[in-house]
């Protein structure tokens, strides 16, 4: 895969081709850059920290390290749902922390140019709104690209950080 | 000896008194020593002489004046000779026994008491350095204080009628203080304690009589820095009415409109008629960028405000879907508004689509017939009424600067309810 991407990479220099984990929540399909993403976890039993953000879902245990997985519909302002076969825990690397954000389920790895990301227009206040990197029209249906590295601010990294 | 003990009203001044004398005794020994003879000493030294001589410098006095010796009435042997003093002068010590004469030893040196003055005198290894010094010491200490009484004096006499009613004026007001401290009312306490300190700076007031330019000088500091605070926002409104004024006027410029009507209303000009929630609306051709039937849902982005419905794809570009609906009756939508939109009409030269339920028929309006809006008010995006037609023209670019500025409303509903 990484000669396929060199190759690609070396065939247009100027126009690089990105990789993305794309996933699915709330009937929409969002991508993250593949460099930030560890590994795709089944949903195990997430241990609950009292006294957590709301957007924490728990913990749980990764060969003897414990990640804290986030609740990603709370994070983007989507409605909660149930648990299916299908939810995955994406575990990610952000600012050189470790943590899963749970997802309704994982699709694939796409290729994207980076002249096919397009900026969204931005008319919304909330903080979730800065989270939205661009879309992507792929397959015949929109990608919305998300930036991990936004999905949370310093003090909310300290305090997952502190968990 | 020049100062009796019995004028020492304190043993700082014993301490000094002894200290003179050990210094005149000193003097007249060395004058004693200037004139090294016999009768020179015994002139000096006289053998009913009361007064006591004490000598630091024992090394002449025993070799040179070998008879007053005997006649002295007293001599304290220093640590420098290492002789005993009994052995080197046996005369003294047979007339004039420690019991009598007052002459005694101690560990130190020797302290010999004149019983008629009542003054001691105490000789220790190298007394005279020390007595001079310590003279030195004390005529410095003198004029130091010299120097300070009259300061400490009339700061006794200033401080005294301030210090005291303060302590007594503070006491009550400690304990109402404690009592405060014990609720839990943050301002309360806050209030409580100035409550206090102005108590206390009135009862100082009162008991001085000359506060009250302080009292009234920090009246006066509040009352500026109020009259500062006040300036500063009022300058803060006047600038923010400004601003507002400023931008209000920026919009009014009616960017491509003139003599009161859109550029491209200056002739006859066409328009498509659609149909949103039952109102009808009309939109001029030449600013139309397409019109798109929706075929799918359009993909929501999260964090953004309701009437934003999506992004959809459409013809190679990405339109953002307005719930038109939601600005042009945004006080008749209620919470089970369901943006079912079949159409969006794409404005040119944007990537802002309008949704609307049906697309209408195009028509052909002259100038005349619209009655155009005199101002903005707070549908910037409506450019006028059709009556013939009952539909409301929309300014269409107007509409697509508004989407694009930083002002663009979130919630119009509460938007338009300011503006009722």
């Amino acid at each position: 895969m990484a000669n396929v991407v060199q190759a690609k990479n070396a065939a247009g220099s100027d126009d690089p081709i990105l990789q993305y984990v794309t996933f699915r929540l709330a009937e929409e399909t969002y991508g993250i850059n593949v460099m930030q993403v560890q590994e795709v976890l089944r949903y195990s039993e997430i241990a609950p920290v009292p006294g957590a953000p709301s957007y924490v879902l728990g913990i749980i245990n990764l060969r003897g390290n414990v990640v804290t997985v986030i609740d990603t519909r709370q994070r983007f302002g989507l409605m909660t749902a149930d648990t299916t076969d299908a939810t995955r825990i994406v575990i990610i690397e952000v600012d050189q922390q470790v943590v899963g954000i749970m997802v309704d389920s994982v699709s694939e790895v796409v290729y994207l140019r980076q002249s096919e990301i397009e900026t969204t227009p931005n008319v919304g206040n909330e903080e979730s709104a800065k989270f939205i990197q661009g879309v992507c029209n792929k397959n015949n249906q929109l990608l919305i690209l998300v930036e991990l590295n936004k999905l949370m601010s310093d003090e909310e990294w300290a305090e997952v950080a502190a968990l | 000896m020049a100062r009796d003990r019995q004028d020492f009203s304190t043993p700082q001044e014993a301490i000094e008194g002894y200290l003179e004398a050990l210094l005149q005794d000193v003097a007249e020994y060395d004058e004693a020593d200037n004139h090294p003879t016999a009768e020179a000493a015994e002139d000096s030294h006289p053998a009913d002489s009361s007064e006591p001589l004490s000598s630091s410098s024992a090394d002449s006095a025993p070799d040179e004046m070998p008879d007053s010796d005997a006649e002295l009435t007293g001599f304290s042997a220093e640590a420098e000779q290492p002789s005993d003093p009994q052995t080197e002068y046996p005369a003294a010590e047979a007339e004039h026994p420690a019991d009598d004469s007052g002459f005694t030893d101690t560990a130190d040196g020797a302290v010999f008491e004149n019983k008629e003055s009542g003054t001691r005198v105490f000789a220790p290894p190298s007394a005279r350095q020390y007595a001079r010094d310590a003279a030195a010491q004390i005529q410095q200490r003198r004029q130091a204080l010299q120097q300070a009484a009259p300061e400490i004096e009339t700061a006794l006499q200033d401080q005294p009628p301030v210090m005291m009613p303060e302590l007594k004026i503070a006491e009550p007001e400690v304990q109402t203080a404690t009592e405060t401290l014990q609720d839990t009312d943050v301002e309360s306490q806050v209030l409580e304690q100035t409550e206090i300190l102005t108590d206390t700076e009135i009862g100082i007031e009162e008991e001085i009589g000359i506060s009250e330019p302080d009292i009234l000088s920090d009246a006066e500091l509040a009352d500026q820095a109020l009259a500062e605070m006040t300036a500063a926002v009022e300058q803060e409104i006047a600038q923010d009415q400004q601003v507002a004024e400023e931008q209000q006027l920026a919009v009014q410029e009616n960017e491509g409109w003139t003599d009161g009507r859109p550029d491209w209303a200056q002739g006859r000009f066409e328009c498509l008629l659609f149909v949103v929630k039952g109102l009808k609306l009309a939109v001029p051709l030449a600013e139309l960028g397409g019109i798109h039937k929706l075929e799918k849902e359009p993909t929501p982005l999260f964090g953004q405000p309701g009437w934003f419905l999506g992004i959809v794809r459409t013809n190679g570009m990405n339109v953002g879907l307005v719930d038109t609906a939601q600005w042009v009756m945004s006080e008749h939508i209620s919470d089970d508004h369901r943006p079912d939109f079949r159409f969006a009409i794409r404005i040119h030269n944007s990537e802002w689509g309008l949704a609307c339920h049906e697309v209408a028929e195009a028509i052909s309006l002259d100038p005349s017939e619209v009655k155009w809006r005199t101002k903005l008010g707070r549908r910037p995006w409506l450019a006028g009424t059709v009556v013939d037609h009952m539909c409301a023209l929309i300014d269409v670019a107007a509409f697509a600067r508004l989407l694009d500025s930083d002002k663009v409303p979130v919630d119009l509903q509460a938007l338009m309810a300011d503006a009722e």
